[in-house]
């Protein structure tokens, strides 16, 4: 019997390393390694190539500095900002923004998923308000919670909030609505409580989804604090960026660009690490990015 | 009325009631093609330590017969009676075994085995070591903390029988237990099966669809017709014990086997 445990996948490559058929398991991590490193290898070039592809095309046709800026000139704007401590508050006002709203409103579309769930009356009376509020473009919403909140960090965690509600609310939603028979007949068996329920079977197995609408949430956050940050505010990375138009300094620009795509990258990692670590039974695709 | 009356089996001498009782029983199904009868006129009774399987043909109702006795299903008609008491919600003197055992594929093979003890609230520490015992004697050592995926099927289900046994039961219902698993290990699990019903004493309805398994396994083998599912036969199985391999070498077993498939000759979908 233990002989077809080496070629059966192990679902966190955990339990393949506990078992006593180690050498597989230990040589397949080897070549992961291998992969590893050559793949970042592969990805130093392919960066280094594109940078001295944009370098290379941007002087090569004389593009005029106000259109388009050379990655070298992107980074002297950076170090000049940043000597002169420019970036650091506005960014983490931002992040700041953006990580608040993002809590906030992932949590309340996680409770408010399982309360209409579990309280299916609830979610019959409620549930027109929420389509009602999910296909209005929340960004719309901006210019009213400034007018209540003001110009400062509130209104923009309130927009984030809000924006961010909504795919982890109907990820909730669609993930708790798939119940598997057999498993809610164990639990019937065992006499489990709702909670118990709830807690051993559907949560895990809605837990996929719910986080595929964080992946959805986190990107959507950035975009809502920056949107916001254009309608009207005093400090953050959106209004770095409207300044740097308004100066007509276009490289300044692009280093706020390339600042919120490493914002959004750092973001979007963790979500994915978080994922994983909660959602360890999930047997993926090794290639997945 | 009448009729299921007449069919109920005579009252035991001595006045104690049978382990499992299902007394007249009949179920009809809501469909969007109107109501369909799935079990009809169903009396049977199950001793303490008895082991009863049935044989039927698919949708003859023999998992909905499962699902009534386990208290998941209320029947139309009848009703089902655990020690005297009706059967009107799980309860845990009986365990189920499901087809695909049924792990959960966020806990352990162990966490799995211990979770009816956790949800009845009971000695965790005393379930723990219990089922690292059982999970052993089932051959399941060093796999205690695997994850239920990386078990072959027939590891798999023989954690789920550990977990059944996990709230001592005193009747263990069994859902086409071997039907996922391959002629061999199918065979391996048969004879571990026998070998625990007959140390542990429990009281064992199977569902199968192979008549050799039935014949191997029961003290009685009871035979449905298809839709409505009503009891054709009941064919006792004097084979003795403890079963083993050389049980399946006896002219009694052939013979048995024959007569419980003389009723599926016109039929398909039975071994
Ligand atoms: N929940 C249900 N709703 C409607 N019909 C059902 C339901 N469950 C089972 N049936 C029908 O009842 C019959 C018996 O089903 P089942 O007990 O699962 O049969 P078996 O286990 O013998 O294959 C089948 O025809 C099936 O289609
Ligand atoms: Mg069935």
């Amino acid at each position: 019997m233990t002989e077809t445990l080496a070629s059966l996948p192990a679902p966190d490559g955990k339990a393949a390393t506990r078992t006593p058929t180690i050498t597989p398991a230990a040589k397949a991590a080897r070549r992961r390694a291998r992969t590893k490193w050559s793949d970042r290898m592969l990805m130093a070039a392919i960066f280094l190539a594109f940078l001295g592809a944009w370098e290379g095309l941007v002087r090569l046709f004389d593009v005029s500095p106000l259109m388009f800026a050379p990655p070298s000139e992107v980074y002297s704007a950076f170090v000049r900002g940043a000597t002169r401590g420019l970036y650091w508050e506005h960014l983490g006002v931002t992040v700041f923004q953006m990580v608040c709203g993002l809590m906030i409103g992932a949590s309340l579309g996680f409770g408010f998923g399982v309360a209409v769930s579990e309280f299916g009356r609830l979610g019959r009376l409620i549930f027109p308000y929420l389509v009602a509020i999910q296909s209005l473009p929340k960004v719309a919403v901006a210019p009213l919670v400034i007018l209540w909140l003001g110009f400062g960090i509130e209104s923009k965690v309130v927009l984030v909030a809000l924006i961010t509600f909504f795919p982890v609310l109907v990820n909730t939603l669609s993930g708790l609505a798939i119940v598997d028979a057999q498993r809610m007949d164990l639990m019937r068996i065992f006499r489990a409580s709702r909670w118990q329920q709830f807690r051993f079977v559907r949560l895990p197995s809605a837990a996929p989804a719910i986080f595929a609408g964080l992946n959805v949430a986190v990107i959507l956050a950035l975009t809502g604090a920056i949107v916001a940050e254009f309608v009207g505010a005093q400090r953050g990375l959106g209004v770095l960026l409207l300044q740097a138009q308004t100066n007509l300094d276009t490289a300044g620009m692009l280093v706020i660009l390339v600042m919120l795509a490493v914002i959004g990258m750092c973001a979007n990692t963790a979500v994915r690490v978080i994922e994983r670590r909660a959602t360890y039974w999930v047997v993926r695709r090794e290639d997945t990015p | 009325m009448h009729a299921a009356l007449a069919e109920r089996p005579a009252p035991r001498p001595g006045g104690t009631p049978p382990l499992m009782r299902f007394d007249a029983i009949r179920h009809d199904f809501d469909t969007a093609g109107g109501s369909l009868r799935a079990l009809d006129r169903i009396s049977l009774d199950i001793d303490r330590s008895e082991f009863v399987a049935v044989v039927g043909s698919s949708g003859c109702g023999k998992s909905t017969l499962l699902r009534i006795a386990a208290g998941l299903l209320a029947p139309s008609e009848g009703r089902a009676v655990f020690s005297g008491t009706p059967v009107s919600a799980p309860r845990p003197e009986i365990g189920m075994i499901f087809q695909d055992a049924v792990m959960l594929p966020w806990f352990s093979v162990i966490e799995n085995v211990v979770l009816p003890v956790r949800i009845a609230g009971g000695d965790m520490a005393a379930a723990r070591r219990e089922a690292a015992e059982r999970l052993d004697l089932v051959g399941l050592a060093g796999f205690h903390d695997a994850a239920p995926g990386a078990l072959s099927g027939g590891m798999r289900q023989r954690a789920s029988i550990v977990r059944a046994l996990m709230m001592k039961p005193r009747l263990l219902l069994m859902d086409e237990p071997f039907g996922a698993l391959d002629a061999l290990t199918r065979e391996r699990m048969n004879i571990e099966l026998a070998r625990i019903a007959e140390e542990s004493g429990i009281a064992v309805l199977l569902i199968t669809h192979s008549i050799s398994e039935a014949v191997f396994l029961a003290d009685r083998v009871v035979v449905m017709t298809p839709r409505p599912g009503r009891i054709a036969e009941e064919i006792a199985v004097p084979l003795a014990r403890p079963r083993s391999e050389r049980t399946l070498l006896e002219p009694d077993f052939a013979a048995i086997c024959h007569r419980v498939r003389r009723h599926f000759q016109s039929e398909t979908g039975i071994e």
